[in-house]
Formats: structure tokens, C-alpha cells, sequence
């Protein structure tokens, strides 16, 4: 079987917890072939990855390059192209309204099936920008008090939001290479990758959120300095795209049950959802290697806002002030971009007198060297999925103290302590308890390793997506002539094929 | 595990748990209105009540802390009834213009592109007038064509994030062009009286034009006319009294203050440009730039095929006094041209109505095509003032000084559609106008006139010109998608 594996600047170009599970994923199933397509900014990221043998292809899917084309397509074409951009511009606006994310998705598979017309250039058309102009006054009309009436649509707005979203819309205009079924590692524009693969090759289409790809771009767009019109358009496509991607996926599988609220909330099936934690291999973690000699406290992370380090670092210092003795070992790399918060997390160690405590050790060769090297794992994220280093440490033995987000409860269970996010002083209560009580950390260790060993192994998790895909290839939801007219419109059409650079990562 | 969070969470600071309060509050003690002005800023910006949601939980905020603290039953809920609670803040992008020192520079470009008209006395003093004449006229085709390319693909490989190789590359394919100019006039004065001076003029005319361009693109020309200082001073002495300073001396500070101010230039690039190799343009780029490189050929031929074809005409006080308003105005017109399109931006952040958008854009490109035209006819005024007064062949410089003022409009609104990624079609009608030229329409007619026929010809040209672009201007300049990099210039960060 060949799987289409959608990615959006993740793996294999980049690190973090969702490359490390496409990795797991492609080198697990290594029964399976792999075409990776990922959208990336510009198709000349290199890829970090060691690609395996059965990952057969690389197609890159760049958002920001220019696109000329000059194709104006015929009248009735244009004309097809203005009536769905209507429908579009309509649920853009007022994505509350009742059939908006219906009339989305049908206004993406007409632009789909006129992917031959110049797609940018019919959007950024006066005439498209006066209809999104017309449907937003439309709309604060027909809602008043909204928010969007007391702030008018202009046309440096509309041309804003609609060159962004015209860059969203890119995977539309692209080919995909036929596989037997697509599977997206996040909504969003891999899920549009995965909606376009489907659409051209009648082919079962699975999703798999680990983070809530809404949600994050929820949170990015909340310091974005642009107009009220431009970030409500922008945020309204991706609410819409969401919705659209969670009812084209034939599966959802979410990383954790606590994902599932979001996407109840934005669509989802109830049937179609079916948590798939995370899972690792515990034969890669030692539990019995011992303790450091002085009370340790380790944190295994990229340096980020979202991880909160600052709470840990207050909280560290109140562990201090009960035990002077104790240690507390940053290990992870410092992301571009997140230097100056870098500088801040030194800076407060400084001002809380630390800088003899906490240690600032880098990136690690092996995550367990991390989890060795504490007496207990802290996580004091404000935002997660289900992440990988909490059952980590756990399968390394190690109690966790962690924040009470994403799906973290989920994997600690009753093997470690829950706090609630931003709460310093619970976070340093509970670490302190278990630097202290020897037999309650060791026993909250033992069965950390025992919860992740039934529920978290990587075995399990794999085997899960081994089923998914035996599933979906059983009930293929592609009729046989949809599928045969798309392929034969596939290989009939004069597409921009040459966007895709397939790689022969074998 | 987040796949990848850009944002800023200073926008949550103080929203979480609430465990700092530090002063007595006497507004309102609900625990959703306290969280709502923890949390304000994000309240005030949300789009929906999602964004609120995503927010909370940010902030580490989940259900059970909306359950026990909030009294609602999920963070959703709470997020709704804040949504509600709290209304928008409205605030984005603002648009300004640019400062007074850009538009100072802007206006100094003319004057930079007219100021080689003082070593020309000097020049022609040592060849004859004829052979002056050419060497101009081939640099100016040259460097007017070759400097277009150059600066086009230098632009195009600044896009693709390779702005080293852009530097490397605006370095060498200057020379590259001094050196062809150079080929060319050797290669054309066999039968010339003096070669090596038709060379060596043609070539100084080049590498000044190569020089001006590297300095405006790093937008250090200061640095030009302080290298050329010395030159500029020998130019203009033997201008004002010609037997003060022998020719060699005059040519030696000519040629010595050209030679240190390519050298700057050329060094401009500075430590972006060393580390890098030189990288050959891609076909796609040089695709890109060809049209830039016709058209400058083509603009280049039109004002020069006269010379050409009358001999010592560009070499001569007339032309200079017929083509000094144009060639001056050169800065106005950019400026004119830099201020249409950020007003059309500031236009642009109040229309909502696309016929009132079409209106307001075609009134500002008029106003400013008004205003240059104004400032042209201004210096045209003058040169005719000269020209009746030193002059014989009035009908016949007049002519050519109002086909310039056409042309300069015609510049002016060519120069626009070209920034709306017209170029194709701007070339295609400048390549229609050098055709009327060359036909010579008016010696056909056979008529009587004062004036001869090669200047009715060039201002016929002129208007042929501005009347196809004209003709298109108004469509093209209304469309909205191509000031797309003006909004982003004009914008400053603000309420609306």
C-alpha cells in the first residue's frame, strides 16, 4: 500500500514532537510505502531528516513562491469561479451562519475543478475584493451589534486578507501523487492537502491532530498588528478550513482525548474520532539507573513561551528556599526566533539568585540522558498535546510534577502530580514533596514505566494506524467512476505539475 | 507537543490564575469580569469567542478551572460570555507617508543624471564634434538599456533571499557593461579620427552611469558627489572660463574623480558582497529582465535616434538645452510617482465602494501627473528662454523641447504602469512610438513648414506614445491587487 503523508512545516524538514512521530510512523509501518507531500515556505528547506527506504517520494509544496500565470480562462469559467467566490466570500464573513461551512467546502471544489484558471489573480480581482467588501456590509447588516459593524471592510483590508488566504489556497492548484490513501499529520493546510488528494484520486483520507492546528493559529493571530477585517478573514478561513478538513476525513485521530473538545466543537463526526495516544518504545528507557546524588529537578524541552519556564524557574525558587541543595537542569535547544525569551529565562535565574542552581545545558543526544539526570521530570507548558517527553520520563521511571493542559492528565494519570498551569506555588509544593518522600517518588516511577508500558508503547500506537489503514482501505469511500474521471482529469490536465518536485528519497 | 507557535504571549501576561492582585479593586468583584480584565487586551482584540477559548487555555485555563472558579461549565462557555461581556478594541495598521529626506533624494536624481552634461564641454573639445556626439549617444543607449537589467535582476535575486549574490552581481555586470561599451566603440571607430578618444568618452559616460546606478540602489549617492567633487569643479571652471585650466589637466580631474567613484561604488556592496561568489543570473530572472533592458533601449533610441541621424545634435549647447528640463525633472517625476502610490494606499485603508476606490485613484494619478508636468513645463520654460535668446533654429528647438515635455509626461505615466507589472506592454507601445519616429511621418506629407521634419516627427512620436499608454492607464491603474508592497510601505502600526 503507498500513503500519502500530508505534513505542513514539519517533518522532514523540521524537528519537534510531530517529526518525531512521522518518523515513528514511516519506520514503523515500514510494510507500507510513503509519499511524504509537505507544505513548506519556499521548497528550498533542507530536509533534517534520514528518510527510510519505504519512504518513497518527497514532493514539496511551497506557499510563498511568486506564481505567474496568465491564464484568464474562458467567460463561462470566470464566471463559474465568480459564483463560488461569492459563496466563499459569504461564509468567510460569517462563518456563524447557518450552511457557511457547506457553502466553503463546495466553493473550494469548484476553485479545485477550475484549478486551471489563474486562481490568485481571479481573487485578487477588483471585482473579487468588491465582493468581499459587499459581503461583509452585507453581513454587519444582517447582524447588528456584531463586532464586524462597527469596523468597516476596506480595500487595502480585503486585498490583505486575500493575498494571505490566496497563498493558503495553494495546494488547490497542485497535483498529488497517486496513492492508494492520504493521511494528514494536521488540519489546516496539510488537511487541504489531504481534502485535494482525495478529491483527485478518490482515495480514503485520514487525519491525525496531535497540537489543535485551529488553536494555534488562534493564538498566533492574537499578535498579528493587522485590522480587525483582515484578522477576522483570516481566522474565519482557517475556522472554515477546519471544519472542512474534519468533514472530508474519512477518520479523525486525534492525539488526545482532550483534542476532541475542539473538534466536536468545529465539526467533527462523533464516529469518525478515535483517539490514538502517542506512544514510545520503553526497551529506549532504563528505568533502574539510579538517582543523581544531589536533589535534581529536569525539564527536556525546545526554550519556548509556550513551555512557561518562568513559572518554573519561580517555582524552582521556592523549592530553594526549603531545599538549598537542589538542582534544577534545563536541557533543550533555544529555537530562531526565541532567543530573547532565552535571555529572559537566564535573566530571571539571575534576579532569583539562581544562577548556581539552574543549569542551562543545551540540546542531548538521547532524551533519556535528561530524564537520568533528575529525581523528578517537570512540564510547565501553558499549551500541549500529548507530549512526548511526559511519557518519556515516565517510561524512564520518573515521577512527573506537570501542568494541567492538553492531554497531559491523560498520560500521567495517577502516576505523578497535576498542577494547575501558571500556579507556582503548586508546582514547587508538589516538586518539594517528592524530592522529599524517597518511597512516593520511586513508587509514582514504577508505575509511570508500568501505565506506559499497557498504554503508551509505541507498538500500541503503531499498530493502531495499522488498523486505520486495513480499515479505510476496506470501506474506500471513492466511487469507481469518480475516481477513474479524477485520474483521468489528472493525467489529462495541464496543471502546474512542475510545483511538485518529487525527490527519490530512496 | 505544538506542531509551531510563532505568537506573542505578551498578550496573555497577567491572565493566568490571578495569583499577583496587588491594589484594592472596588470595580466589579465577579470572577469572569476580574478574568476579563486580566485579560483585556485579548478580549478587546478576539475575532470570535474561539480565539478567546484558545486564549484560556494558554493561559492554562481548562474546564475544570472554569467549573470551579467561573461557575460555567466549560472554558468555551466562559470564553463566550466574555466575548460578550467585553467589546472590540478596534485597532490595526495606519498608513503614513514617507519623510522629507526621501523626497529630497528622490528630486537630488535628476540633477545626478544631468551633471555629466559639465564634463561635455571638455570632451568635445578634444574630438570633433561628430565623434563626441556618437560616443554619448552610444553610452547613453547603452547605459540607459544596460542599467535596467541590471538593477532588475539585481532586484529579482534580492526576492529570492539572495542578497549577496545581488551585490556581487550588481559589482560585476556594472563593469561587465563598462567593459561593453568599451568593445562596442572600439569595434565602431575604424574610420573615426581619434578612436582611443571616442573610447575613452564613451566608456567615462558609461562608467558614470553604472556608478549612479550602484549609488541610488544603495541609496548612498552623497557618497558619488563627493568622489566626483574634483572632476564636477574642473567641469564647470572650463565651462565658465575655458583657457583658466589647460584640456589635459581638466581631463586628468575628469577622468581621476570618475575612476575613484566607480571604485566606491563598486565597493558599496561592502561585506554582504565579498563573501559571496558571483552567481550568474537563471534564465527565469533574465526572462524577467528582459523586457526592463528593450525598453531602455527602446526609450534610449528615441531621444538619441536624431543625433544620430543629424550628426553632432547630441553634443551640441541646444540639445542640452532642449533635453536639461527632462533630464532634470527625472527626480520629480519619481517623487511624483512614489507619493501617487502611498496616497493610492492611504486611499485604498478608507474605500469601501470599488467605483469610489476608481475614482479617487485616477484623480490622484492625474493631480500628480499635473503637478510633474507643471514642474516640467517650469524648467521647459526657462531652456526656451535661453533658446530665444542664444538661439537661431527656435522653431526647431522649440519643437523638440515640447516633444520632451511629452515625453516626460509620457515617462511619467509609463513609469506608473510599469510599477503596476506592465512592462510588456509600456515596451510594445515604446517600440510603436521609435517605429512612428523612424518613419518620419511628416517629411511624407510634403508640407511647408518652419519647422523641419525630424522634430514634428519626434514630438509626433511623443504623443503617439502617450496617447497608447493613456489609452490603457486608467483600467491598470485601478487595480487594486498591484499596491499590495505600498500597503505594507505605508502602513505604521496605530488605531484606525
Amino acid at each position: 500500500m503507498k500513503v500519502g503523508l500530508a505534513t505542513e512545516g514539519t517533518y522532514p524538514f523540521h524537528g519537534g514532537g510531530v517529526s518525531v512521530w512521522c518518523d515513528q510512523l514511516v519506520t514503523g509501518l515500514h510494510e507500507h510505502a510513503f509519499d511524504v507531500m509537505a507544505v513548506c515556505a519556499t521548497g528550498s528547506e533542507p530536509v533534517t531528516w534520514k528518510l527510510p527506504r519505504n519512504v518513497v517520494g518527497l514532493h514539496r509544496l511551497p506557499l510563498w513562491l511568486p506564481v505567474k500565470s496568465s491564464r484568464r480562462g474562458s467567460r463561462a469559467a470566470r464566471q463559474e469561479f465568480a459564483a463560488a467566490h461569492r459563496r466563499f466570500a459569504l461564509a468567510l464573513v460569517d462563518p456563524d451562519e447557518a450552511g457557511a461551512a457547506g457553502s466553503f467546502l463546495d466553493a473550494l471544489r469548484t476553485m479545485f475543478d477550475l484549478r486551471d484558471l489563474d486562481l490568485d489573480a481571479q481573487q485578487l480581482s477588483n471585482e473579487s475584493l468588491g465582493r468581499l467588501i459587499d459581503a461583509w456590509q452585507e453581513a454587519a447588516r444582517r447582524r447588528p451589534g456584531s463586532r464586524m459593524q462597527g469596523v468597516p471592510m476596506t480595500f487595502a483590508d480585503a486585498l490583505t486578507a486575500t493575498e494571505t488566504i490566496s497563498h493558503f489556497l495553494r495546494p488547490l492548484t497542485y497535483v498529488p501523487p497517486k496513492v492508494d490513501l492520504v493521511h494528514a499529520v494536521s488540519n489546516g493546510l496539510a488537511g487541504l492537502v489531504g481534502i485535494v488528494t482525495k478529491w483527485t484520486h478518490g482515495v480514503p483520507f485520514a487525519l491525525t491532530e496531535h497540537g489543535l492546528y485551529l488553536r494555534e493559529r488562534y493564538l498566533n493571530y492574537l499578535s498579528v498588528d493587522e485590522s480587525f477585517p483582515v484578522r477576522s478573514l483570516i481566522m474565519n478561513f482557517f475556522r472554515l478550513l477546519a471544519a472542512a478538513v474534519y468533514g472530508t476525513a474519512d477518520v479523525i485521530r486525534p492525539g488526545s482525548q482532550y483534542n476532541q473538545r475542539w473538534e466536536l466543537r468545529s465539526g467533527a463526526e462523533p464516529e469518525r474520532l478515535q483517539t490514538i495516544h502517542n506512544g514510545v518504545d520503553p526497551a529506549h528507557f532504563t528505568p533502574d539507573v539510579g538517582e543523581p546524588s544531589v536533589p535534581t529537578i529536569a525539564w527536556l524541552g525546545r526554550i519556548d513561551p509556550l513551555k512557561d519556564l518562568h513559572t518554573l524557574i519561580h517555582s524552582f525558587g521556592r523549592v530553594v528556599e526549603e531545599i538549598p541543595t537542589a538542582r534544577l537542569r534545563l536541557f533543550g535547544g533555544v529555537p530562531a526566533g526565541n532567543e530573547v525569551y532565552y535571555r529572559s529565562c537566564v535573566q530571571l535565574v539571575r534576579d532569583l539568585r539562581l544562577a548556581r542552581s539552574v543549569t542551562f545545558e543545551g540540546t542531548v543526544d538521547s532524551p533519556a540522558t535528561a530524564y537520568e539526570a533528575g529525581h523528578v521530570f517537570v512540564l510547565s507548558s501553558v499549551s500541549e498535546g500529548f507530549p512526548f517527553t511526559v511519557i518519556e520520563a515516565m517510561a524512564s521511571g520518573k515521577a512527573t510534577v506537570a501542568t494541567d493542559v492538553g492531554g497531559v492528565s491523560e498520560a500521567v494519570g495517577d502516576t505523578g502530580v497535576i498542577v494547575q498551569a501558571g500556579d507556582t506555588a503548586a508546582m514547587a509544593r508538589a516538586c518539594i514533596e517528592l524530592l522529599h518522600d524517597h518511597d512516593l517518588r520511586r513508587s509514582l516511577g514504577s508505575r509511570a514505566r508500568s501505565r506506559v508500558e499497557e498504554r503508551f508503547s509505541l507498538q500500541q500506537s503503531l499498530a493502531a494506524y495499522r488498523d486505520t489503514y486495513q480499515g479505510l482501505l476496506a470501506i474506500r469511500p471513492g466511487r469507481a467512476d469518480a475516481t477513474e474521471t479524477a485520474e483521468h482529469e489528472a493525467s489529462t490536465s495541464r496543471r502546474r505539475v512542475t510545483r511538485w518536485t518529487a525527490q527519490d528519497a530512496a | 507537543m505544538t506542531q509551531s507557535f510563532h505568537g506573542d504571549l505578551r498578550v496573555l501576561a497577567g491572565a493566568t490564575a490571578g495569583h499577583t492582585a496587588r491594589s484594592v479593586d472596588r470595580r466589579s468583584s465577579d470572577p469572569i469580569d476580574q478574568l476579563g480584565r486580566r485579560m483585556n487586551q485579548v478580549c478587546t482584540q478576539a475575532v470570535d469567542s474561539l480565539q478567546i477559548a484558545a486564549a484560556l487555555e494558554a493561559a492554562g485555563i481548562n474546564d475544570r478551572y472554569a467549573q470551579q472558579h467561573m461557575g460555567v461549565a466549560t472554558v468555551f462557555d466562559l470564553a463566550e460570555t466574555l466575548f460578550q461581556r467585553i467589546p472590540l478594541r478596534a485597532s490595526g495598521a495606519e498608513t503614513s507617508t514617507a519623510r522629507r529626506d526621501t523626497q529630497l533624494r528622490e528630486i537630488s536624481h535628476g540633477v545626478l543624471f544631468a551633471l555629466p552634461a559639465l564634463f561635455y564641454p571638455v570632451m568635445a573639445a578634444q574630438v570633433a564634434p561628430s565623434v563626441a556626439a556618437f560616443a554619448i549617444a552610444l553610452a547613453v543607449i547603452a547605459g540607459w538599456s544596460w542599467s535596467q537589467l541590471v538593477v532588475r535582476v539585481s532586484y529579482l535575486m534580492q526576492a529570492s533571499g539572495s542578497a549577496s549574490a545581488a551585490a556581487v552581481w550588481l559589482r560585476y555586470s556594472a563593469l561587465a557593461g563598462i567593459g561593453l561599451v568599451s568593445v562596442i566603440a572600439a569595434l565602431t571607430t575604424k574610420n573615426a579620427s581619434r578612436p582611443d578618444a571616442l573610447i575613452l568618452i564613451a566608456t567615462a559616460q558609461m562608467a558614470y552611469h553604472m556608478a549612479l546606478t550602484i549609488t541610488i540602489h544603495y541609496r548612498r549617492e552623497g557618497l558619488l558627489v563627493i568622489c566626483l567633487l574634483p572632476g564636477l569643479a574642473a567641469g564647470l571652471l572650463y565651462l565658465i572660463a575655458p583657457g583658466l585650466l589647460p584640456v589635459t589637466a581638466v581631463s586628468t580631474l575628469v577622468a581621476a574623480s570618475l575612476i575613484v567613484a566607480l571604485g566606491v561604488a563598486a565597493s558599496l556592496p561592502g561585506e554582504t558582497g565579498r563573501s559571496a561568489r558571483l552567481r550568474p543570473p537563471s534564465f527565469k530572472e533574465l526572462r524577467d529582465a528582459a523586457p526592463f533592458l528593450l525598453y531602455g533601449l527602446l526609450c534610449a533610441l528615441l531621444v538619441t535616434f536624431d543625433s544620430l541621424r543629424l550628426g553632432d545634435w547630441i553634443g551640441s549647447a541646444a540639445f542640452g538645452l532642449t533635453i536639461a528640463p527632462l533630464v532634470l525633472s527625472m527626480g520629480v517625476l519619481e517623487w511624483q510617482l512614489r507619493s501617487f502610490r502611498e496616497r493610492v494606499a492611504v486611499t485604498l485603508a478608507q474605500s469601501t465602494s470599488t467605483h469610489e476606490m476608481s475614482r479617487r485613484v485616477w484623480a490622484l494619478f492625474a493631480a500628480a501627473l499635473v503637478r510633474y508636468a507643471l514642474v516640467l513645463a517650469g524648467l521647459s520654460a526657462v531652456s526656451l528662454y535661453i533658446i530665444q535668446s542664444h538661439h537661431e533654429n527656435v522653431p526647431f528647438l522649440t519643437t523638440v523641447l515640447l516633444a520632451n515635455w511629452v515625453l516626460g509626461c509620457t515617462f511619467y505615466i509609463g513609469f506608473s504602469l510599469i510599477s503596476q507589472n506592465r512592462i510588456s506592454l509600456v515596451t510594445v507601445f515604446a517600440a510603436a512610438a521609435l517605429l512612428v519616429h523612424l518613419l518620419n511621418l511628416p517629411a511624407s506629407l510634403a508640407y511647408d513648414s518652419l519647422v523641419p521634419t525630424e522634430a514634428t516627427s519626434y514630438l509626433l512620436a511623443c504623443l503617439v506614445f502617450a496617447m497608447f499608454l493613456l489609452s490603457v492607464a486608467r483600467s491598470v491603474l485601478c487595480e487594486v491587487r498591484n499596491y499590495s508592497y505600498d500597503l505594507q510601505v505605508t502602513r505604521q502600526i496605530g488605531t484606525r
